[in-house]
Formats: C-alpha cells, structure tokens, sequence
C-alpha cells in the first residue's frame, strides 16, 4: 500500500523529535523495498534511464542488472577440454560416477532468488578407445555422456542424468597403415556430435555454481568446442 | 527515487503542522511516477518479488528414463500414410507430456513463449540401399557398372505438439509454425520446410564410401553406427492474440527425406525400405519451457 507518515501534525502541538523521526523511518522503510505495484502510476512511464544500468561480472563474464544476469563464457576456439573414462569408473558398467568437464562451469552471485535458464552446448570427438583391459564395456556401450550439474558435481547423476546426452566411441577404431589416427574422420566413424541442452532451475540467493559434467566409458573425449549460458530472473 | 517537487524549507519560514506534513506527502500519493525518479534510480530493492517478468518456467522428463539403455522404447520406420506421429513415452506407452492444469496456461501479447527439448536416440539403419527409397542414389558409370549409395539426406524428426482445447490433453495439434508432415507433395507426405519451426532432425544412419582411388566409381558403401546420441530443438513464440496452453508434448515423425517441388523445398516421408532394421530407438530426455514479457 502507499506511504501514510505514523504522525500527522497538528497545529498548537508540541513538536517531538521521536515523531519526527518516526516520520522519516517509516519513509525509510518503505522507499526500501515496500513500494507494490498499486503505488505506482499505471500507465507506461518508466524508461531505460530510470533503471540501474547493469554491471559487467568480468570473471563469470556475465552482466548482471536489476532483472538477472545474462551472459555467459565459450571455448572460444582454443580452450579444448576433455572427458576420459579414467575419472568416472574406468569404463565400468556399473559405475555412475560423473566427473567435472574442466573450464566449462559457470558461478554466478545471486541477489536474490530466482529463476535460472542455464543453457550449454559442446562438440566432442569420442574415441576411439579399443582398448581390451578388463572390467570395461564392450565396444558397442563405449560411450560418453553429457550432463549439467547445478552446485555440485554429483547431482549430474543424482538429479540431472535425464538431461544427459551422449556421444559414441569411434566406431571404426584406429588406422592400421601408415599415417597414425583414427582409419576415418570421426564424422564419418559416427564418433563426431554437436549437442546442447536448458536446465531450468528455481534458485535461493547466494553463490551458485553451473557446469557441464561427464561419464565416461571411452578412454579419451576431446571437448573441442564449448559453451555455458546463464540467464536469471529475479522477477 | 530522491526527487521531492516540494520546496525546500528556508531560513525564516514559519514551522507548522503544514509544512511538516509537507514533508511526507508527496510519497502518499499512489501514482508513483517519473516525477518521483532519478536517473538509474530502480534497482533490484525497489521491486516486489518474482512472478512478473518471468511470468511461467517449467521443465518435465520425457520419455524412459533409463540412461544406459538397458531397455528403450523402439519405434519403427513409418509407412502407412499419413502416418501418426509417435508421442514420446515412458516404454509403458504412457506419453510424458507436460501439463499445464485445469486452467492452462495463457500467453499473452506481449509476451514470449519458449521451449527446449532433448532426447537420447539411437537411430538403428535406414532405407538408402532399396531402389527407389529417396536416400537411394545410384553412381553409373555406363559399362563399367554401378554403385549405389546413400545421399545422407534420411533422417528422423522430432517436433512440438500442444494441446490448445482443454486439459484432458486428447487435442494435440502441432504448435504454431509446424506442420504435421500430411500435406501431399508429389505423392508423398510432408511439408514445407517453412512450416516446421518446432522441428529438430538427426540423420536415420551413417555410412561413407571410400573414394575411387584409380576407379571411376566410388568404394562399397560402409556402414558406421551412431549407437546412441542426443537430439535437441528450441521454439518460440510472441503470439498476436493470446493463447491458452493446456499441454505440450514432442512427438517422432520417420525416416524423412529432403524433398523439392519447384522453388519449394520439404521434409518428407521416405516409406520405401530395404531389410536394413529401418528404426529408432530411444530413451530419456528433458522438456522445458519459459514464458516472459518482451515489452
């Protein structure tokens, strides 16, 4: 509801001090955050200049501004990173390890709680693994999976598996002549996917952190290009 | 929020009860307005909580959740016309929809819809080497033979469907700027590459061929294997009059092919299949949705 000071003076009334700045409190209170909707003149008149200009958040490389961040950080061609078997169970099948996807995570400080649109892409060459150590999947499961992970790198598996998206060992293993690598280029060996995905999630306030997480069944992933996104809605 | 159009008081003046009042009436008032405001004067204190901006998030797990496959839910190659889009469902044939209530869901002028989905699919062989699949293509080199080969061009589709009757979600029609793939072109069914906004496509399979090295004719066509591998898409939509939603789902349409007519382009069905296990399978994925003011 609008402003109404506690004390309305009257004339022929001591003047105190305390209702004064009663007065002034009150006002305090409510320039602070009280204000509702029905204060405020209906029809349009707000415009750009009457908003707090958002902040540029160099390291997480987002802005953030009255409504939320926006932003968000990529490969930017040269920041290939990886997955490997050799972090999330060794290729087991039994294994539900998931393992963080170095420099693809995003942590954002926020002000309020809100809602989070965490949007992310990579492209991967998988493989190829042929690599006969026991224990491990046959090659037909030889595959990596992609998940989000909100907080902590566990909850890929524990909350977040249903997002996870995956790529397939190099299906036609190394080349047997001469010229070492893959006998044919990983687009071609079904080993080459470019994916992506949203995660919508309800926030609290504080630090929070976005990455992308992997489990791995192929001994080598390369990551080759990737990106994280955040959009916030505080209101 | 620090301008007062209340003068200031001076030397001088006499102090009573109105000019005290004076003080504080101006933020009594219920028009709060840009006589009121400073530059950059909002800032994440002014304002009430959430809900206005972002007036709608959602997200749903789709399909079977079984994340390495032990089971998958298999859907085969279409080829009785028109066919029905397959609904994406939990392996019980149970679709996974996301529901908007009794009440819907209503966008607004003004606002935009947005939706995401993915999907983990396994794409198991297609139709390239049947003569007369559209994925068929025959290298001829006269006397010294043929080869047939893929064209790389069949794939499968996944696109949006809502719901836009009411909540027991048995209306589904393909959400606005889609097609479902009926409209006849040439005999075939399809549609129009401009009506399929909600659509994402991932190839029916893969396969190469070795270059001709000395020949005149490409290598034997090889097969490689996908196995699994996600699939996403992403829509929107600024409606001119607003729209209730009761529910939205994604749905399968296949094998597809590209297809022209004229200066038209399209998707269309490819019923034409060869003993490759022309099919799909899949397994879990996520649908998400937000809905906020643009203006």
């Amino acid at each position: 509801m609008s402003f109404s000071p506690p004390t309305v003076f009257a004339d022929g009334t001591a003047l105190q001090s305390a209702q004064l700045e009663g007065n002034y409190q009150e006002l305090r209170k409510y320039l602070h955050g009280s204000i509702v909707a029905g204060d405020v003149q209906a029809s349009q008149w707000i415009d750009t200049r009457h908003i707090q200009p958002p902040a540029y958040e160099a390291y997480s490389a987002v802005q953030h501004g009255v409504s939320g961040h926006q932003g968000g950080s990529n490969s930017g061609m040269t920041r290939l990173t990886f997955c490997t078997k050799y972090l999330s169970g060794q290729g087991r099948s039994d294994s539900q390890a998931f393992h963080a996807i170095p420099g693809t995570a995003i942590t954002v400080d926020l002000r309020r709680a809100c809602t989070v649109a965490f949007h992310y892409w990579y492209e991967v060459e998988a493989g190829p693994d042929v690599s006969t150590g026991a224990g491990q999947v046959g090659q037909s499961s030889r595959q990596v999976w992609i998940a989000p992970y909100v907080g902590d790198v566990s909850t890929a598996y524990s909350s977040y598996r249903g997002h996870a998206q995956e790529a397939h060992n190099h299906s036609k293993g190394w080349s047997t002549t001469a010229g070492a690598g893959a006998a044919v280029p990983y687009t071609l060996g079904g080993a080459y996917q470019s994916q992506d995905g949203t995660l919508i999630y309800d926030a609290p306030n504080g630090r929070i952190t976005f990455g992308l997480a992997a489990h791995s069944q192929i001994d080598r992933v390369a990551v080759v290009n990737w990106g994280v996104a955040i959009e916030t809605f505080y209101l | 929020m620090s301008r007062i159009t209340d003068g200031p008081v001076h030397d001088g003046d006499v102090l009573d009860a109105a000019s005290l009042n004076d003080r504080f009436a101006s933020y009594t008032q219920t028009d709060l307005n840009q006589f009121n405001h400073r530059d950059a004067a909002h800032d994440l204190p002014q304002f009430d909580a959430g809900g206005w901006l972002l007036t709608h998030a959602q997200s749903v797990q789709i399909g079977l959740n079984d994340w390495k496959h032990t089971t998958y839910v298999t859907v085969p190659g279409m080829t009785t016309m028109p066919a029905a889009a397959h609904p994406v469902e939990d392996g019980a044939g149970n679709p996974t929809v996301m529901s908007f209530g009794a009440g819907g869901l209503t966008i607004a002028v003004g606002e935009v819809f947005r939706a995401y989905w993915n999907l983990s699919v396994a794409p198991i062989g297609a139709n390239w080497d049947t003569a007369g699949s559209l994925a068929y293509n025959l290298f001829q080199d006269g006397s010294l033979g043929s080869r047939p080969s893929s064209t790389w061009g069949g794939v499968w589709v996944t696109y949006l469907e809502w719901d836009v009757t009411d909540s027991s979600l048995t209306n589904w029609v393909p959400v606005f700027g889609q097609q479902d793939f009926t409209t006849v072109i040439g005999g075939k069914y399809g549609a129009p590459l401009a009506n399929t906004r909600a659509s994402a496509v991932f190839p029916a399979d893969l396969t190469y061929a070795n270059s001709p090295n000395g020949a005149y004719l490409p290598g034997t066509e090889i097969p490689s294997n996908f196995y699994f591998r996600g699939v996403s898409g992403a829509y929107f939509h600024a409606p001119a009059s607003p729209i209730t939603l009761y529910g939205l789902r994604v749905v399968i349409k296949g094998i597809m092919h590209p297809y022209s007519v004229g200066s038209t382009n399209y998707l269309v069905h490819d019923t034409v299949f060869s003993g490759y296990p022309s099919a799909l399978w899949y397994n879990g994925g996520n649908l998400a949705v937000l809905k906020h003011l643009v203006q």
